[in-house]
């Protein structure tokens, strides 16, 4: 994996040798790169102002340098350019409560992008193969959220990376909808991947919530976990099989918050099953493609949410989060 | 080891001969002697190996200043100065072994003069752990004659004209790894083409006549090889931007024979650096 560098022109610069952290996600998470051990001065003097390794989204702009007087090195740090998707919320059109789009998803992709930090991110004017029809954007979302939850919608996924065009020409950022693969939880010769997965059995499925009031008068929500993992206050549990924790909430406004703070309680509680997948420099999957594991017989498929690329002393490492693992 | 040479250059350029009877004689030295680190993963029954590495490497050598110190005090202070030159300024000198060289800092003297000779026992420390044993050939571009009927073809012929002259070159580097290498090519051409066993080191700049082009893979500081057009006037210019898409101008070119095919409408030179953990031993060592 090579570290381009590049100017602020996105013209390329060399290749540079250092340990890095780079870290891509959904919405929520970091989604910025720290590179470490940099001399003091030293990418000011070739002209560097980012980085990006050719035909990944694994790069950025240097946005954020800190050092200190006793140190001849500076960690750098910014945006992956997913993150830079973060930095730009899709709001409604004038006149309309929200943005409701249709037709093929990069054509949708293109026109939400084209506004998008003066149009740096190239958008293929080919079709996807992903048809959308009035999708509803969530209000004031980021732009990384709405076309995640968009695509996620149609087993497509947001597909970003940086290629070099030709000879003598800037770098070009791409972002076009792309089908979510599966990978593997079985490991051989021909996947890098190691699944590791965890079902943990020993949670609680009954909630007692209770909320304003004194003793008897006191507010009173009992939470259940279903069958499926959903929260309901219908019980499903019961005899040998149901664990009942105490959830204290006395200042709930109302039954509303109580059974809404009550329930994300009890999601934390609760059992589940995990799944980690980490791999070698070979780990091509990306973020919003899935994880297919068993467990027990059961089989879990679960969508790949974060993605850590490091490299230390010239070592490879790519890990990779799930829904629900953090 | 009494025919191989063995030499040691300053940072300064200035060179000292540790093999010369007389004079100035390296008396022992265990420049054979390498050793890898691991990096490893419990197992049940012993572990898996993750990588093998290597750490900079110092070596112990003894060296005699035949005659008194009176009579060797002008070489010793010279030599002693050129390591400490070397330290101050952070610019490892070269200890040479046979056709091998490594880059050393001798961080640590000491020295006892006697009326029949001065012994000085010093150690090598060589950050980068590898020897290296340059491999050059000279390309010389071809000079066709040009016959009638072969301007007759509508675009370039690949293999020379009239295909009588073999394109591509052959080296056989004798070695079991992957090597570093530099091309310098030598100008007039409007792009760098050369396939190296089907890896093609591709970019897409001009050099005129007495200008020439560097693609050097070795390590420079925080950078991993370099590419630039030495102009006329010596100023360099940086072509990295101008290397085709995908093409990895830095890849290291692979064991053995080398395969080297292009144009052969200018000259180039190709250096490949062959490294290993100790220098080799040769018939004559």
């Amino acid at each position: 994996m090579d570290i381009i560098l590049i100017d602020s022109t996105l013209h390329e610069i060399g290749i540079l040798i250092s340990d890095i952290d780079i870290e891509v996600g959904e919405s929520g998470t970091l989604n910025n790169f720290q590179l470490s051990g940099i001399p003091r001065g030293f990418l000011e003097s070739i002209g560097a102002a980012g980085f990006y390794v050719e035909g990944t989204e694994l790069g950025g702009m240097f946005e954020f340098q800190e050092g200190s007087t006793n140190s001849e090195t500076v960690t750098v740090k910014g945006w992956t350019w997913r993150g830079l998707l973060t930095q730009r919320i899709i709001m409604p059109p004038p006149n309309e409560d929200y943005r409701i789009v249709t037709g093929d998803a990069n054509a949708i992709l293109g026109t939400l992008l084209t506004s998008v930090l003066g149009g740096f991110f190239y958008v293929p004017e080919t079709t996807s193969g992903c048809s959308v029809a009035s999708y509803q954007f969530p209000l004031y979302c980021n732009v990384l959220s709405g076309i995640t939850g968009m695509l996620a919608e149609h087993g497509y996924r947001p597909g970003i990376h940086a290629d070099k065009v030709g000879a003598g020409e800037p770098i070009s950022v791409t972002v076009e909808a792309v089908p979510a693969h599966q990978i593997s939880g079985t490991a051989n010769e021909d996947s890098p991947y190691v699944v590791k997965v965890t079902d943990n059995r020993m949670g609680i499925n009954h909630l007692v919530c209770m909320g304003k009031g004194e003793l008897r008068e006191r507010q009173r929500v009992d939470l259940f976990v279903g069958e499926n993992g959903s929260v309901s206050q219908i019980q499903y549990y019961t005899g040998f099989q149901e664990r009942t924790a105490y959830y204290d909430y006395s200042s709930a406004e109302s039954a509303e918050e109580l059974v809404k703070h009550g329930t994300e309680r009890l999601k934390e509680l609760a059992s589940s099953q995990k799944v980690e997948v980490s791999a070698g420099s070979m780990g091509d999957a990306e973020v919003g493609d899935k994880v297919r594991a068993s467990i027990g017989g059961e089989v879990i498929i679960t969508p790949i949410t974060r993605k850590i690329v490091k490299i230390s002393q010239g070592q490879e490492t790519v890990e990779y989060k799930t829904k629900d693992e953090q | 080891m009494s025919k191989v040479k063995v030499i040691y250059t300053g940072s300064s350029g200035k060179s000292y001969d540790l093999k010369v009877k007389g004079r100035l004689r390296i008396r022992t030295a265990n420049f054979h002697n390498y050793e890898w680190a691991m990096d490893t993963t419990k197992q049940q029954y012993g572990v898996t190996v993750d990588r093998f590495r290597r750490e900079a490497v110092t070596y112990s050598a003894t060296l005699l200043f035949e005659g008194s110190y009176e009579e060797n005090k002008e070489l010793l202070e010279s030599l002693h100065a050129d390591f400490e030159r070397d330290i101050i300024n952070g610019t490892p000198g070269t200890l040479t072994w046979g056709d091998y060289s490594i880059g050393t800092f001798v961080y640590s003297s000491s020295t006892a003069p006697d009326s029949v000779w001065t012994k000085n026992d010093v150690k090598f420390y060589c950050p980068y752990p590898f020897w290296t044993k340059e491999l050059m050939i000279n390309i010389f571009p071809f000079t066709p004659t040009i016959r009638e009927t072969d301007k007759k073809f509508p675009y370039q012929y690949p293999y020379s004209y009239a295909g009588m002259q073999e394109r591509r070159v052959f080296l056989e580097t004798n070695h079991y790894a992957e090597s570093d290498f530099k091309i310098v090519a030598y100008g007039p051409f409007s792009a760098l083409n050369v396939n190296i066993n089907g890896d093609i080191k591709h970019v897409d700049y001009e050099a005129s006549a007495g200008e020439y082009m560097v693609i050097d893979s070795r390590q420079k500081g925080r950078l991993k090889g370099e590419a630039y057009l030495v102009k006329g006037d010596g100023t360099r210019v940086n072509v990295f931007d101008y290397r085709a898409p995908e093409c990895r101008l830095f890849k290291k070119v692979p064991p053995g024979r080398l395969t080297i095919d292009y144009s052969r409408q200018h000259g180039i030179d190709l250096t490949v650096f062959l490294e290993r953990s100790e220098p080799i031993w040769t018939s004559s060592s």
